[in-house]
């Protein structure tokens, strides 16, 4: 109660005009602020003149001081002395930072927007991933598709006691549901053991008795609980048709929650009996949680189970730990990164042009801001060619694993290696003094004289701090840019403005 | 000669309002409805063009109101010349605001 009397006082709006206040250069601040004050105070006046019946509700007052920054932020603009328009200026090296920040912003919030790049950077769910493991014939540990077949599955559950704490089957597909006997739509379904959950060690009880009721138990995801019933509340308890068989529901499960391969919309736990009435050639996904006491964990997370085979003598398999699946996309992104290291000089050429060294040694601040500038710029690039690669592999959930790993690798070396480039350009291109891009690209020279003088692009700072000589054709004495520094007494020849604002 | 009128429809509006009486910020949104981050920030942009000018009212007045002191704006010689030539511009823009005259009439 006291918060919402707080929120309906005279305080909030006062605490948005304070707040706005800061942005407005000092000298001007007392008077705008006098100004905003005087006509809140006549609109929380007004207010109260209207409503008698709800006194204090200041919400057209608050509203009011919200256009406040708008105005605060217009003064800051227009101010002389202000960092704003130098920040926002087309040049300037705060805008090529401030648009890099927002790409890797944007790029972020699209990563947690979307479910299937979530389900990549976030921390696994279960409680031991690194125990957890994915059992798939050996050299296989890519494949997107089930390889396990239920008889191989159910052999070694009854004899692999002494290497598993628990070992659980599923089988991706997709079933019609039918509710209250209107078929629905094609969900995709998970026909799993009904231990599934315990050995992932999700701490969900899943449970419910069966009443009299002949159903197996069927877990939704929380999409396809609000796709497919609309977020019904009640929805724990009720009877499904789903895969031809009766199914209660049990439970709603967070999507973050299901990190194995395969898209799903629900998981049908079915017991022994109902896993025994199917084909025992339907291939599957087996995971098993491995007696960490007995195995320790090998340094690539996989270990290698050899199962003895009467027709082929015996099955070699890969466990891979579910921690070091869950790796692959950093491996990609630092395959990526090796990659576009190597390819880089092949594209472009990296040394970033001469500076005289009398200049640099005396202004050493100026040469660490420029390899700062560079640092953060790359530090940036890192940040959202990782993130947009990531997006893009995981934008669609029908997209699968391996495909993804491919997309995430193709896009991230093209992305690095177009990013390198154009750090490398922009750098060339920047006044080392000011940071600002260089201007006014003109042609001297002339070629058919290159023995007697040089040829090239000379480009200028327009806050009077130098010039730029890109030579057309590399010689041995004019291989590379070369930056000329002009002192104090070109001044003059420059804009007061520029110059004020270096 | 005619001054040059290339003010957007908001600030003729906003031009319109301070010329029909509205002398103050929070008077100019009733009347043109337009919201606060607006009507300021075009008001000081005005006044940077030198089509209005503002004024603190007198102390003794707000004292005697039991309020605090107001800013005022009016606008100026060039205001009220670039405001006829936005008429021209702007047919309907004084049939939205009347003038006191026209109350008056």
């Amino acid at each position: 109660m006291n918060l919402l009397r707080f929120i309906r006082s005279r305080r909030v709006p006062l605490a948005i005009l304070h707040s706005a206040a800061w942005f407005v250069p000092v000298v001007q601040r007392m008077e705008w602020l006098a100004e905003w004050k005087a006509e809140l105070w006549h609109i929380c006046d007004n207010c109260e003149r209207k409503e008698q019946d709800q006194p204090g509700d200041m919400q057209q007052a608050t509203m009011f001081c919200l256009g406040a920054f708008k105005d605060a932020f217009w003064l800051r603009w227009e101010s002389p002395t202000s960092t704003f328009s130098e920040i926002f200026e087309l040049r300037s090296p705060w805008r090529c930072i401030a648009l890099l920040a927002g790409l890797a912003i944007i790029a972020g919030a699209l990563a947690i927007y979307l479910p299937g790049v979530r389900k990549v950077i976030l921390p696994s769910p279960y409680s031991n991933p690194q125990n957890l493991v994915l059992i798939s014939p050996s050299g296989h540990i890519s494949d997107p598709f089930p390889a396990i077949p239920l008889a191989s599955f159910q052999s070694w559950k009854n004899n692999t006691h002494d290497l598993f704490n628990g070992m659980a089957f599923y089988r991706p597909t997709t079933a019609r549901i039918v509710v209250g006997g209107h078929p629905g739509p094609e969900i995709s379904v998970a026909l799993a053991s009904d231990n599934l959950f315990r050995v992932l060690g999700i701490p969900a009880d899943f449970s419910i008795p069966k009443r009299q009721v002949n159903a197996e138990r069927l877990v939704l995801s929380h999409s396809a609980w609000k796709k497919y019933f609309h977020d019904d509340p009640n929805i724990t308890g009720k009877i499904v048709q789903i895969a031809g068989q009766k199914a209660l529901v049990v439970g709603v499960i967070a999507d973050d929650l299901w990190r194995l391969p395969g898209r799903i919309d629900a998981c049908l736990l079915e017991d022994a009996h109902a896993m025994a009435a199917l084909p025992p050639d339907s291939d599957g996904y087996v995971v098993a949680d491995v007696k960490a006491s007995d195995f320790p964990p090998p340094t690539n997370g996989q270990w290698q189970m050899s199962v003895p085979d009467p027709d082929i003598g015996s099955g070699n398999y890969d466990c891979v730990s579910l921690t070091e699946r869950s790796k692959q996309p950093m491996f990609c992104f630092l395959f990526a990164l090796a990659l576009a290291c190597l390819t880089l000089p092949a594209t472009t050429s990296l040394p970033l042009g001469e500076y005289s060294e009398n200049y640099t040694h005396t202004h050493e601040g100026n040469e660490t801001r420029r390899w700062i500038f560079l640092a953060a710029k790359l530090a940036l690039i890192l940040v959202i060619v990782g993130l947009a690669s990531l997006d893009l592999a995981h934008f669609s959930a029908s997209i699968n694993s391996l495909i993804a790993e491919y997309i995430q690798l193709g896009s991230s070396l093209c992305g690095f290696l177009f990013a390198f480039r154009w750090a490398l350009h922009d750098q060339r291109r920047r006044c080392p003094k000011c940071l600002r891009l260089l201007t006014h690209p003109a042609y001297v020279g002339q070629s058919s004289r290159n023995f007697l003088g040089w040829n090239g692009t000379e480009l200028i700072c327009v806050g009077g701090h130098g010039l730029l000589h890109i030579p057309d054709m590399p010689t041995s004495w004019f291989s590379t840019q070369r930056w000329l520094y002009l002192d104090a007494s070109w001044s003059s020849l420059f804009s007061d403005a520029y110059v004020g604002l270096l | 000669m005619e001054v040059e009128a290339k003010l957007s429809h908001t600030a003729a509006m906003i031009l319109h309002a301070i010329h029909a009486g509205n002398v103050y910020g929070f008077s100019v949104m009733e009347v043109t409805g337009l919201p606060s981050g607006t009507v300021y920030p075009a008001m000081r942009r005005l006044e940077r063009d030198g089509l209005i000018s503002s004024r603190w009212e007198q102390q003794s007045i707000a004292e005697q109101q039991q309020r605090p002191v107001r800013k005022y704006y009016k606008l100026t010689r060039t205001g009220k010349a670039t405001l006829e030539s936005l008429y021209k511009r702007y047919p309907l823009l004084s049939r939205m605001i009347p003038l006191p005259e026209v109350n008056r009439a």
